[in-house]
């Protein structure tokens, strides 16, 4: 195993002294809980702070769906910020992983392989049937996403079972795009049904329930502790694989569990809310910009800034046409982060040529 | 000089009258595209493809005359056996050409079915286009697939029937003291609603109710607690192709706090008759008008 002392970093920007990472993270933790507040505050049905505080003391309203209204929008939130966390911190794994600037959640096929279930049980007509409030649309968008892992696993495993990451990208190119021609397949054929497949691949934390938050735990907290358990790891990962065995990371074993996790925790966020680009390629590189490439502070950044952005993203997507409808949160995120990054970007790119 | 003004006279009057006939075999009419679409003689092989368009062409009795429509039809059982030729949205424009048309019918379509519209416009087939959103709108697409078809007349006393049943209606409605407010579900879990360029909005105002729905959209996306906000009066749910199973409606979560659940005032209907701008909207809005005014129709069920 790895002994276990600290390593300097070989790439520019030296991972920030404790000091700088407590305030680092107490800034986030400040963003994340003012996003969360925002949240709480801003909505169709009509509530005012005070109510809303009330209801969160557990004291009496005049209205009696306040405590719903607040219930539906501590679900929404918790759920965006789930989400965002996810997709921020399995894109950082990814990266480390696959050791690419441009990998993020959806590199391996998963989302596409999480799509495509859904898309089909949206097709059949098998989102009536509900257990605890979940539709059967998550739970076939799971196991389109395991069927495509286990695919592109398949498709990359060498003779010696060591997991490369260019064949693991190129066999994650190869599912997904086979995987998108059953979808728009399926698309075609489905003239009526077409608009609530293409809504729900837009992306939403729209009407979704307690049973959503449920089923997303399972996959994201071994996802998270492994990647916070083996955060020295993939710092040496950075070095190259042969570079990382003979400092004592068993990389065949490490790669497989982050992946296994990680891809899993990745396609659960697509079962239950849709694909949502952006964040988990985006939320990371900006955290290595202001914090360097070091995951003992890109980890627990990249959760609670990746959590705090959707939160906020999802605020605007609900609140912001006037007309009462809402927007895919997906868009949100692209349409922000992507002007945002690129000022960065241009501001800082000496800094980030490292990679 | 005279002699020939004998003749000529005859010659112009034939000339007219002859002219007349041409114009009065042939047809002429403005779709909702502006595009005037221009027969010679009525046609004889006809393809609709927009279910409602194909119930309309067979409401006036050239439903013989229908040589294709698209692939999930059903209405009348008739159309059941004849050739199909994709879809709405994506035509197949070979199957199309192949059973040589000499008019061809659609309802508005958007990006998909537009490219389809312009080849076989290019190869020159008469394609109409259609778009209505409303009920009298309903009755002049009606007059206009008759005349092109050749059977205005009957289009004409099919439009003083339905007129009729919708003066019927008007007066039966006239003591209406409220408008309940009405959700119009198109599908669940993707809770979308009947905005204000849907059919369903007018039928709903025709009907004595009021859409919930103000926004400009055919379509709308609907989260939870807008629809607790909005707490509809009266909650109907239309069941079909874009809506397969609705399921339990009050077993929905946090659907119990809704007005509408709570008074028994949800209502599941027929997608095929309320999204269609056909023949049988007016079906649909009598349907319609029992559920948001069930007081107005005691004493003649």
């Amino acid at each position: 195993m790895l002994h276990r002392e600290p390593i300097k970093s070989q790439r520019p920007g030296n991972p920030p002294g404790k000091s700088r990472l407590v305030s680092l993270i107490t800034g986030s933790l400040i963003l994340l809980l003012a996003a969360a507040w925002i949240s709480l505050l801003l909505g169709r049905y009509p509530a005012s702070a005070r109510d809303i505080l009330a209801v969160l003391a557990g004291g009496q309203v005049t209205d009696p769906l306040l405590s719903d209204i607040v219930k539906i929008r501590l679900t929404r939130m918790a759920l965006a910020g789930m989400v965002g966390a996810t997709l921020a911190l399995t894109g950082a794994v990814f990266q480390a992983l696959l050791r690419n600037p441009l990998a993020e959640p959806f590199t391996l096929g998963v989302s596409t392989g999480a799509a495509f279930g859904a898309t089909v049980s949206l097709y059949l007509g098998l989102s009536a049937t509900t257990i605890y409030g979940l539709t059967l649309v998550p739970l076939s968008a799971m196991a389109g996403a395991g069927l495509s892992l286990a695919l592109v696993l398949a498709l990359s495993r060498g003779e010696s079972g060591f997991l490369r990451p260019a064949t693991l990208i190129l066999a994650g190119m190869v599912v997904s795009s086979f995987l998108s021609a059953l979808i728009s397949l399926i698309k075609s054929l489905a003239d009526e049904t077409l608009s609530s497949i293409v809504f729900w691949l837009l992306g939403s934390f729209s009407n979704r329930g307690e049973g959503h938050l449920i089923f997303l735990l399972p996959y994201l907290l071994p996802a998270l502790a492994l990647a916070l358990f083996w955060y020295r790891e993939l710092d040496i990962l950075a070095l190259g694989d042969l570079e990382a065995q003979h400092l004592g990371v068993h990389v065949a074993r490490v790669r497989f569990w982050l992946l296994i996790s990680s891809c899993l925790a990745a396609a659960a966020t697509v079962a239950i809310s849709g694909v949502i680009g952006f964040v988990g390629l985006v939320i990371p590189h900006l955290i290595r910009l202001i914090s360097g490439p070091g995951h003992r502070s890109l980890l627990p950044l990249s959760l609670l800034l990746g959590a705090g952005l959707m939160i906020l993203a999802d605020v605007l997507a609900r609140i912001i046409l006037p007309t009462g409808e809402e927007l895919p949160v997906g868009v949100i995120t692209s349409l922000l982060g992507g002007p945002f990054f690129a000022w960065l970007l241009y501001r800082r790119r000496r800094e980030i040529e490292g990679w | 000089m005279i002699a020939s003004m004998r003749y000529l006279l005859p010659a112009l009057l034939v000339l007219l009258l002859t002219a007349g006939s041409i114009q009065a075999q042939g047809s002429e009419i403005t779709d909702d595209r502006g595009k005037i679409i221009r027969l010679m003689a009525p046609p004889q092989r006809i393809i609709s493809l927009y279910g409602a368009m194909t119930e309309i062409v067979f409401a006036l009795g050239a439903g013989d005359r229908v040589v294709g429509v698209t692939a999930h039809e059903s209405w009348p059982p008739e159309v059941r056996t004849l050739p199909r030729v994709g879809t709405h949205l994506n035509p197949n424009l070979e199957i199309i050409l192949s059973l040589r048309p000499d008019l061809v019918l659609q309802g508005s379509v958007a990006r998909g079915g537009q490219r389809a519209v312009a080849e076989l416009e290019a190869r020159g087939i008469p394609v109409a286009v259609f778009n209505p959103q409303s009920v009298p709108q309903v009755l002049e697409t009606i007059v206009r697939v008759g005349i092109l078809v050749g059977k205005e007349d009957v289009a004409r006393r099919l439009t003083t029937q339905m007129n009729q049943r919708l003066q019927r209606l008007e007066a039966t409605l006239r003591g209406i003291r409220s408008r309940p407010r009405v959700f119009f579900e198109v599908s669940y879990p993707t809770l979308l609603a009947a905005g204000k360029r849907h059919l369903v909005d007018d039928l709903i105002t025709r009907a004595g109710g009021e859409n919930v729905i103000k926004a400009p959209r055919k379509f709308l996306r609907v989260d939870i607690e807008l629809l607790l906000a909005l707490d509809p009066d009266v909650y109907i749910v239309q069941r079909g192709p874009m809506n397969r199973r609705p399921g339990q409606i009050s077993q929905r979560p946090y659907f119990s706090r809704l007005r509408a659940i709570r008074d028994g005032r949800v209502y599941i209907v027929d997608e095929f008759l309320f999204s269609r701008p056909g023949p049988r909207v007016i079906e649909a809005l009598e349907e319609l008008a029992r559920i948001l005014h069930p007081e107005c129709f005691t004493e003649n069920p």
